[in-house]
């Protein structure tokens, strides 16, 4: 448990309202994250984010410390997302999800992989770019996964996800995201080669 | 040679694999260069999957701050009565300053000849002055009232300068006050 996340929640239940901005600052732009890559646009996230704060606040005499502040506050974020995304009619939080794939590599393994500067900014772009082309159901767990760097039963906790789906998404994801990169990186060597 | 698959490969860089299945990766590992290849593109995508590159917009704490503990906003009236003790404390000073100052009888004072030639100037140049505003305020309202004396044009001279003065000082500070607050 975040001991600085405790002690500002007590300063805000005992009446100091004006200390939750630290928590504010603390957590925004994590979830931030989780928001835009639910909602893949700027500005929806922005709202779905004030919202959940908001939410949060005025929910927090009823926290209960059963989980960390964090994984309460980002199901509420989730919750907020996926209301936003249904109001929208995109709502495909619950996909036909198979199982959990013990196959070997994608069919890009047995391509000559080119020698990969990994350092380079450009692959870092393109990571953040693929993640972003995913659809939000596996966006979204890979960014807990990875930005608020959940364990699998944060995740359930999070998402409400039975915990066999939440593997299955981020294995998938993880898989889908390798697979976009990689064709990426192919293409960029070869526009390399032309040139 | 069966390959690792990658769920197994994806355990071993997560760090969570058992002690079986680790030890097995290992020896795998040893041995494979194309298993190799996949360990480290997945840790390289891992660590740039980690980077956050999103950030709210710069006043968004301060949006949600507003929406869940509104600063106490001060109501009109005791703006204005807070400002009317200002408003008479701020005319008293520049009132006494300004007669000071156009009343030449009150610069009788006696001292060296280099303060004296100052004040002097300083005079001259505040006579000019003086014209040169009363002449621009003749002509303004003029054509709004009588001719006035020239202690009440004087007057009414030094309330609006006090009273911009007033407003240009009461808005900086409060905006000094609202900024440390937040
Ligand atoms: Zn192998």
């Amino acid at each position: 448990m975040n001991d600085l996340d405790f002690q500002v929640i007590q300063k805000v239940l005992a009446g100091e309202k004006r200390a939750y901005a630290q928590l504010v600052d603390r957590h925004k732009d994590k979830a931030m994250a989780l928001a835009v890559r639910m909602l893949k646009n700027h500005q929806d996230a922005e709202e779905a984010l004030q919202d959940a704060f908001i939410r949060a606040f005025n929910a927090l005499p009823r926290f209960e410390w059963k989980s960390s502040f964090s994984t309460w506050f980002y199901r509420i974020v989730y919750n907020v997302c996926a209301t936003a995304l249904s109001k929208k009619g995109s709502a495909q939080l619950l996909s036909l999800d198979g199982e959990e794939g013990n196959e070997t590599f994608g069919l890009l393994s047995d391509i000559e992989l080119p020698d990969i500067e990994f350092e380079l900014d450009e692959f870092r772009q393109i990571v953040q770019e693929e993640i972003n082309k995913l659809p939000h159901t596996y966006a979204s767990v890979l960014t807990l996964f990875f930005i608020q760097e959940m364990s699998y039963e944060e995740i359930v906790e999070t998402s409400e996800l039975p915990l066999g789906t939440v593997k299955n998404r981020l294995f998938r994801a993880r898989t889908m995201l390798r697979d976009a990169v990689l064709k990426r990186l192919i293409e960029v060597v070869r526009k390399e080669k032309v040139a | 040679m069966t390959h690792l698959t990658m769920s197994q490969i994806l355990h071993f860089v997560d760090g969570a694999a058992d002690y079986a299945t680790q030890a097995q990766c290992t020896n795998h590992l040893a041995v494979c260069e194309r298993c190799r290849k996949e360990v480290e593109i997945q840790k390289n995508l891992s660590k740039s999957a980690r980077k956050n590159p999103y950030a709210t917009s710069l006043r968004f704490t301060e949006r949600v701050m507003t929406r869940v503990a509104p600063q106490p906003g001060f109501s009109w009236t005791t703006k204005i009565l807070n400002n009317v003790a200002n408003v008479f404390a701020m005319m008293l000073v520049l009132g006494v300053l300004g007669y000071a100052i156009s009343s030449t009888s009150s610069f009788k004072l006696e001292g060296s000849p280099e303060f004296s030639s100052l004040s002097k100037s300083f005079t001259d140049s505040y006579t000019k002055l003086k014209e040169s505003v009363q002449q621009r305020t003749n002509d303004l309202t003029v054509k709004v009232q009588p001719v006035s004396s020239s202690r009440s044009q004087r007057f009414v001279i030094f309330a609006l300068f006090a009273l911009i003065t007033l407003g240009v000082v009461d808005r900086f500070l409060l905006r000094q006050l609202t900024k440390t607050k937040l």
